[in-house]
């Protein structure tokens, strides 16, 4: 049976599939793999002794298929102890969770610092988070190009509205001069105007909500959000081009009236 | 220029059994420095013909002319240019957009005229000033009477220096006593040069006018000279009538 001393709050993040009924041990406890505690017929609250140590069973793994079903855990320093391997790492598993990590490098820099150790890199687990990732951000990309129909077509309707409510305004305008092409270009200066507001406040909000959302959705504290005056830029320039786009109807629109008929409305 | 000439101008709106003819051919003319008024029962056409000829609706049949320009033969922007330049309006309900303020509901006809920011401002001033409404340039239209708001309606038709003002019923929502102060303020716009035609129900009003064209049934039915017409200062010779009988198409 081996014995393998990790450190439980970084095994979480290498092995989030993990399942434990009962908790992570302390430095007198260990927890054992499903096929370990079916092997040595210890439960949760049974005692083992190792090497002269008595371990509490802290907590017992669910089945995972893989080798971690045999193995008992321990914190790193009780298995050092235990083992009479104080200060020594026999095995370093390197997961990197960005999409252009250099994993070769980080894996030969601690081979380097850790010469006695086998230092592995997970790439399975790295290419399935990545996976998992591109699907998220493909998912993230539909919902806000759903977002921007649904935004574009609230501007279509609301400036639809906009220049019917304003058909007699329209009818002034072009009675004392105005022409097709003025009218289209006030309507369209007012969806830009409007639509640069809303950029810049969705701009805004959307890092606030963000800010919000972080600490559900990450267990560290050291994550936080920067302005990207590139992506702020975007944002803006996309708001105004969909204002731009969505009102180029109503545009047209108020531009076709007949002054005659817009003066009646009156 | 000002000059102003309706040869057999008809306006028939709907189509089929629902069609009507709301003008069934008038011609007249108008000259330069005339102040003329257009009286006739609700429904006989005269706010119809108004409208073509503030070059917004375009006639059935029949020409339409100011100076040598045949007005409907133009294209939709030469005829907003023509609007623009030539033409100012007044609308019996003013029509100022509520939201600007006096001034900036003055200079609305500026907005499109590629002039300097401050000559827009000091033409909008002026057109104030010439209308009584001095000092009162921010305030909204729901901030003054009815009355001034006549007044910034006339201001706005002005302030491009226009050379035919049109009215439709400017008086028609105003007391006794105001409405003599906007005739009073039409007759100071006509001695100035400017051709005045106004579409009225008042009797009274129309009486102002050196001409009286009367409308019934989309026709010229008859028109009377004002007694008080006696001098016709824009290159007519007093004692020459100017508008002879031949020229109205009277039915």
């Amino acid at each position: 049976m081996l014995l393998a001393g990790v450190d439980f709050q970084v095994a979480y993040i290498l092995r989030p599939w993990w399942k434990i009924k009962g908790h992570a041990p302390d430095k007198d406890g260990i927890l054992l793999g499903a096929e370990a505690s079916r092997i040595l017929g210890l439960g949760q609250g049974d005692n083992l002794d190792a090497n002269g140590r008595n371990l509490l069973v802290a907590g017992v793994l669910e089945p995972t298929g893989s080798q971690d079903d045999q193995i008992i855990f321990a914190t790193l320093a009780t298995a050092q102890q235990v083992l009479g391997k104080e200060g020594r790492i026999s095995m370093a598993e390197v997961a990197a969770l960005c999409a252009a990590c250099p994993i070769d490098d980080m894996v030969a820099q601690i081979s380097g610092a850790l010469p006695d150790a086998k230092v592995m890199a997970i790439r399975q687990v790295v290419k399935g988070r990545m996976e998992t990732l591109g699907h998220f951000n493909k998912f993230a990309y539909g919902l806000s190009l759903l977002v921007m129909l649904v935004g574009g077509l609230v501007v279509l309707v609301t400036m639809m509205g906009s220049v019917r409510e304003r058909t007699s305004e329209f009818g002034i305008f072009m009675a004392i001069g105005f022409r097709r092409s003025h009218v289209i270009r006030m309507v369209l200066f007012e969806a830009a105007i409007i639509s640069a507001i809303a950029g810049v406040l969705g701009y805004f909000m959307g890092l606030g909500a963000t800010g919000l959302a972080i600490p559900f959705f990450t267990e560290s504290v050291d994550v936080s959000l920067a302005f990207d005056p590139v992506l702020a830029l975007g944002v803006f320039a996309a708001a105004v081009f969909l204002g731009l786009i969505a009102s180029a109807y109503p545009a047209i629109m108020a531009g076709n009236l007949d002054p005659n008929e817009a003066l009646r409305s009156l | 220029m000002g000059y102003i000439q309706v040869e057999g101008l008809m306006k028939e709106y709907g189509k089929g059994e629902a069609a009507f003819m709301a003008v069934r051919g008038m011609s007249f003319q108008i000259h330069q420095g005339e102040f003329v008024s257009i009286v006739g029962e609700s429904g006989s056409g005269k706010s119809t013909l108004l409208s073509m000829m503030g070059a917004l609706n375009t006639p059935t049949k029949g020409r339409y002319v100011v100076d040598d320009m045949d007005v409907y033969s133009l294209g939709l922007d030469q005829r907003a240019k023509f609007r623009m330049e030539f033409l100012g309006f007044i609308f019996q309900s003013f029509y100022l957009i509520p939201y600007l303020t006096v001034m900036e509901n003055v200079m609305l006809p500026l907005a499109i005229a590629k002039i300097k920011s401050r000559e827009k401002s000091d033409m909008a001033r002026e057109a104030l000033m010439q209308v009584g409404l001095s000092g009162k340039e921010n305030r909204l239209p729901n901030e003054i009477s009815g009355g001034e708001q006549e007044r910034v309606a006339i201001a706005r038709a002005v302030v491009n220096n226009p050379t035919i003002l049109l009215a439709d019923e400017p008086t028609g929502n105003l007391d006794t006593k105001t409405s003599r102060g906007i005739i009073d303020l039409f007759h100071t716009l006509n001695g100035e040069g400017i051709t005045i035609v106004m579409v009225t129900h008042n009797a009274e009003c129309a009486r102002e006018a050196h001409r009286t064209l009367c409308v019934s049934d989309g026709l010229i039915m008859e028109q009377e000279r004002s007694e008080k017409v006696v001098t016709y200062p824009f290159g007519l010779k007093a004692g020459v009538d100017p508008y002879p009988m031949d020229k109205v198409a009277v039915q």
